[in-house]
This record gives C-alpha cells, structure tokens and sequence, in this order.
C-alpha cells in the first residue's frame, strides 16, 4: 500500500509538472484554461466508457445542468455560488439517475442515442423556460472585483488552479478504482454482465453508481467553464460538439492510460490553437482538423496516441516480446 | 381547419424526415453502422444543388429543379468514395469505432463546407421560397409539396427494389446473415458499398429538395441526422417501410407541437416520444420480431 501511495503522488506530481510547463509555453489563460477542463471532462467521461464500456453522447447535459443551476441560484435567488456549485453537483446527480435508470437498459448505439436524446430535450426545456434561463441568449455572469463568494477571481490563472486541483482528484481516483472492490465489480460488470449477475453483483447499481461519479465531476467542469468564460450559451453547453469532445480528449490520448485523458486534452486543445492562428475568422478549420485528427486516430490507433508512443521502441526491435503493450500505471 | 393545416405541414416535414431515415435505415441494417455523417450527406445534397446554381444560374422554378439530378449524381458518386476511404474499414467492428468514425466524418465535412462556402446562410433565389397554392381555406407550400411527392416517389422505388430485384434480395441476405449469403455467391462487398452508396443518395435527394425553399448552410445536416436516429429506432433496425410511416408520424408530432404548445417544445416532443418507444417496445413500433429489412 505504501508503495502504491507513492506512485499516485509521482502521477500527480508529474500533472502537476505538465501543466506548469504547457502554462509556461503558451501563456495564454484561456486556452490553459479549457486545456484544464477538457482534462476534467475527459476523465469524467472515461469514467463511464472505461468502467461501464458505454458511449456516452449525452455527457454535455451534465456540464449544462451544473452551470445553468449554479448561475441561476446566484442570480435568481442571490445563493453564492462558493456554495451554490454543490447544488449544481446535486442537479446533475439526479439527471445522471434519470439518465441512468433509463439508458442502462440499452446497450451499444440505442445507449448512445438515448443519452444524447436527453441532451437534446434538456436544450429544448432551457430555451422554452426563458424567463429563466436566458433562452437563446444565454446567460452572461457580470464581473465586478475579487470575489471569493462569487467565484469572481481577476486572475484567470485561479480557476486553472482549481480545476488542477480536481484532475489531481480524478488520477487518483482513476489509480485506487481497479484497486478496489467496487473497481473489480465493475471489471466483471463490464467483462461479462450476465456473468456478474449470477455471482450476485447487481450491475444496475454498479452501474448508476459510476455514473453519478461522472455526473458530478463533468458539473464541477461544467461550473468552472461558466465561470471562468463568464457567459453560458446554451447551444454549446448542450450540444453534440462539446459531448464529442468530452468523449475524443481520452480517446484520442489513450483511454486504458492514466495519463490519456491530459494528453489527449492537449492534443485538442492545441488543434484550437493551430486553427486559430491558421484563420479566426473561420470555425471551418477547426471542425475539419478535429474531424481529421479523430478519424485518423480510429483507423490507425484505435488505443490512442499514448499507446502509438509505447510501441515505438518495439517497433524498432526485433523483439516481438515487447509488442504486447503493457498498460502504463 | 386548423387541425388540418398543422396535419398537412407535419406531413410535408416528415417527407424529407423519412428519405433520410429511409437512407439512414439501410445503412444502419445492412452493415450494422451507425452513421453519424449521414446529416452531412443530405448538406452536401444541398450544397452541390447550391454550387450547381451559381454555376449556372437558371431562372425559373422548373429550371432549378432540373439540378436535383445531378446533385444527387454528384453526391452519390462522393459517399461512394467517403465509403470506399473510411468506412468500409471498419464495418463489423465495434460500435464505438463506428460511433467515432462517422463523428469525426461529420465533423470534418462540416467544416469543409466552412471553409469552401463560409459558415453564413446561402440561399437560392427564386419564387419558391414563398410559393404556395391555395385549396380552400389551406394554404401547402409548394417547396415542400414537391419535396414530399418526391420523397415519397424515391421510397416506394426503394422499397420496391429492395422486394423484387436480385440487389434488393441479396441485401436482405447479407443484411440477415452475412457469412452464408457469402457462401451462396453473394460479394457482401458490392453489396455494403452500393448499400451506402444508395443510402447517402438518399440523404442528399433530401438535401437537392430543400435547396430551393431553404437556406442551406454547413451545419444544416444536424437538424435532420438526429431525427432520422430517432426515426429509424422508432420504426425498427432494417424496416425500410417502417421508417417511412414512422418518418411522416414524427413530423406530424413536431407540427402538432409546434401549432398547439410551443415552437421550442417541438423538438424535446419528438425525444420524448422516442425515449418511450425505447423504454416500451425497443424492437421499434412497426416492427415485427426478428425482421431485418
């Protein structure tokens, strides 16, 4: 156990490394910023694609869910979002039970399709509701000074801060999960649901379990985003395109790697900036080079980039031992 | 009247549903592919349509419909080689390489058309914007008459082939059992390639027929690929006449919606409808058991 615990601080001191390095190179805080919250997002997700083996498509409803009901306390019912995000956490819990208790009947596609189907209705409940939520418009969060209750920092760099802090929480969490007994319900639940069954884990609960776990983080994203953007466009925070990229950013890393998540989540980021700097103007670029990269990483490394880079030594020996990659924890 | 005008609009709507759906749905039970791109493939439709016409600007009506042809040409001839590219590498793998593959597809021709045509909203001049005949009290757009008429048309054809010719049968073989229709001679190959080929075709007749009376745009595929997934689980894997019912059923419940409850409520209807259909018959409402195309 000792050793172990050592190994966690190494990974979350070499978070911590990366992301002092990355910060120092681009220098830009909104784009260390969402680099940041991609890593958030992408651990969240993974969580469900790596332990409950589903694709999600609806992960976005949780991000929006977190957001609108946090912004919405604040400027509705004057509830400081230093405690109002909890109740954001709490919103998005209960729409991942729905969500849940729903979806896990189904399997393969029909799961994806239905969570993006909740998605779908979320944006259509927060257009009709405008009175509320802003409809269309969105909701744009004022700034006015320092602000520890309103979560109102003039330095970009404290929400980096804070949502380091919550990565730092997610690789841990990543390591102990398979260490643990509810890690190995879900491996069997995940292997073999019949199987798990018979021996008396219920998988539902496993299940809807891992699923609030991942709810809550992706809120917490969710709410830092709002936050650190300063307004919520409900298009966006509900669409296809953000859950796409909560999904891609382990992917395209590696999602059987600890680290996969961070690297992928630099990975896209950095497609946003190479566009950006290609042409501004037009959004045309980053879709096309994002579609290009995700499509490229499906056909010729389905494991992600991570486990490209781990072969690259065995490929270069004769050794065909070394091919067999080994999972990196 | 009211009644009856909302009725007649859902129908309109759902003409173009069904022939995505109706494209969507062999594609979906033949290979087993969930193809997110297939939105993509009815704005390319449409962009190609739009390209045509600034290419050679016509002026009457007629005229513009003489471009739907080779629109849908040109369009089939693209999806041919998008499947010949990518997606025949990964038919029968999991889902979520499928699932990730066409995303990415998507994504990437969307914003090609970007970058060719500008993300701004194009539209096609002309009188068939505002067009409409007057029957009595009802008012039908003539747009989406034709769009309905022709969609319908291109079903019943399909339907039809998929019944009476070898093609039609060997994709029903494949579609139910890929190893023995190999064994019997049938190259599953040609058979999965001229299946998308036909399915995207569909997707961009769709797209060639919204060109006249609406704007066409790069993310204007989004709004229909969705809606087809849902058509297509409502009617059944693989039940080509099903997804045609089930496409005019949901736009009939998306102008029910919009007429008596509220415009923005539209779209959330047609997921609610969709998350019961999968929550009380997952087979889909028209499908019998067992049944793949």
């Amino acid at each position: 156990m000792k050793r172990q615990s050592y190994k966690v601080i190494w990974m979350v001191l070499g978070w911590a490394v990366f992301l002092i390095v990355w910060t120092v190179l681009q220098s830009n805080p909104s784009a260390t910023n969402s680099f940041v919250l991609y890593a958030i997002w992408g651990y969240s997700w993974n969580l469900i694609a790596n332990y409950a083996g589903e694709i999600s498509l609806g992960h976005s409803s949780f991000a929006a869910i977190g957001a609108y009901t946090t912004v919405i306390l604040f400027q509705k019912f004057n509830i400081y979002p230093i405690y109002g995000w909890m109740f954001g956490v709490l919103a998005a819990v209960l729409f991942s039970l729905l969500i849940g208790c729903f979806s896990f009947r189904l399997k393969g596609p029909y799961f994806s399709l239905s969570t993006l189907s909740f998605s779908a209705v979320l944006l259509s409940l927060i257009l009709h509701f405008d009175t509320v939520t802003g409809g269309a418009n969105g909701l744009q969060i004022s700034f006015s000074s320092d602000n520890w209750a309103n979560l109102e920092f003039l330095n970009p760099y404290v929400y980096t801060i804070i949502g380091a802090i919550f990565v730092a929480i997610l690789i841990i969490l990543f390591y102990f999960i398979p260490r643990t007994k509810f890690g190995y319900y879900l491996q069997a639940v995940k292997t073999n649901s019949i199987a798990a069954e018979s021996i008396g884990i219920n998988s539902f609960t496993i299940k809807l379990l891992i699923l609030v776990l991942s709810a809550a983080f992706t809120a917490i994203g969710g709410i830092l985003s709002a936050f650190s953007v300063g307004f919520l466009d409900p298009n966006y925070m509900t669409g296809l395109t953000l859950a796409t990229y909560m999904a891609v950013v382990p992917i395209i890393g590696g999602s059987n790697f600890i680290f996969g998540p961070i690297i992928g989540a630099a990975i896209l980021e950095g497609i946003t900036i190479f566009t950006n700097d290609l042409s501004a103007q037009n959004a045309g670029y980053v879709n096309a080079c994002f579609g290009l990269v995700l499509m490229v990483i499906v056909l010729f490394a389905k494991k992600g980039v991570l486990d490209l880079l781990l072969r690259i030594p065995a490929f270069f020996s004769k050794n065909k031992i070394l091919n067999n990659t080994k999972e990196v924890v | 009247m009211y009644f009856i005008q909302v009725l007649l609009n859902g129908l309109m709507l759902g003409g173009v549903f069904a022939l995505v759906a109706v494209g969507l749905n062999l594609i979906f039970g033949v290979m087993k592919i969930v193809n997110f791109a297939q939105g993509e493939f009815l704005m390319i439709g449409m962009f190609v349509a739009f390209a045509l016409y600034s290419l050679y600007p016509t002026k009457s009506a007629t005229d513009i419909y003489l471009l739907v042809l080779p629109a849908v040409i040109l369009s089939g001839i693209f999806t041919l080689v998008l499947y010949l590219l990518l997606i025949q590498h990964v038919v029968g793998h999991d889902d979520r390489t499928q699932i990730l593959l066409t995303l990415g597809l998507s994504f990437f021709l969307q914003g090609l058309a970007q970058i060719i045509f500008g993300s701004s909203f194009h539209a096609i001049p002309g009188t068939m914007h505002e067009a409409s005949l007057h029957i009595g009290k009802l008012t039908v757009q003539e747009g989406p008459l034709i769009a309905f008429v022709v969609a319908m048309i291109a079903t019943i054809i399909l339907s039809f082939l998929l019944k009476k010719t070898f093609w039609g049968k060997s994709i029903r073989a494949v579609a139910e059992n890929r190893q023995v229709s190999s064994v019997l001679g049938i190259h599953s190959k040609i058979i999965f390639a001229s299946a998308f080929a036909v399915g995207g075709i569909l997707a961009a007749l769709g797209g060639a027929l919204l060109a006249p009376y609406q704007y066409v745009y790069p993310s204007v595929g989004s709004n229909y690929v969705i809606i087809a997934f849902l058509v297509v689980v409502i009617a059944g894997l693989g039940n080509v006449n099903g997804s045609v019912f089930g496409g005019l059923f949901i736009g009939i419940v998306e102008s029910i919606t919009s007429g008596y409850i509220s415009i923005d409520l539209s779209v959330a209807s047609i997921y609610i409808i969709f998350l019961l259909v999968l929550w009380f018959r997952p087979e889909g409402l028209f499908s019998k058991k067992g049944r793949v195309v």
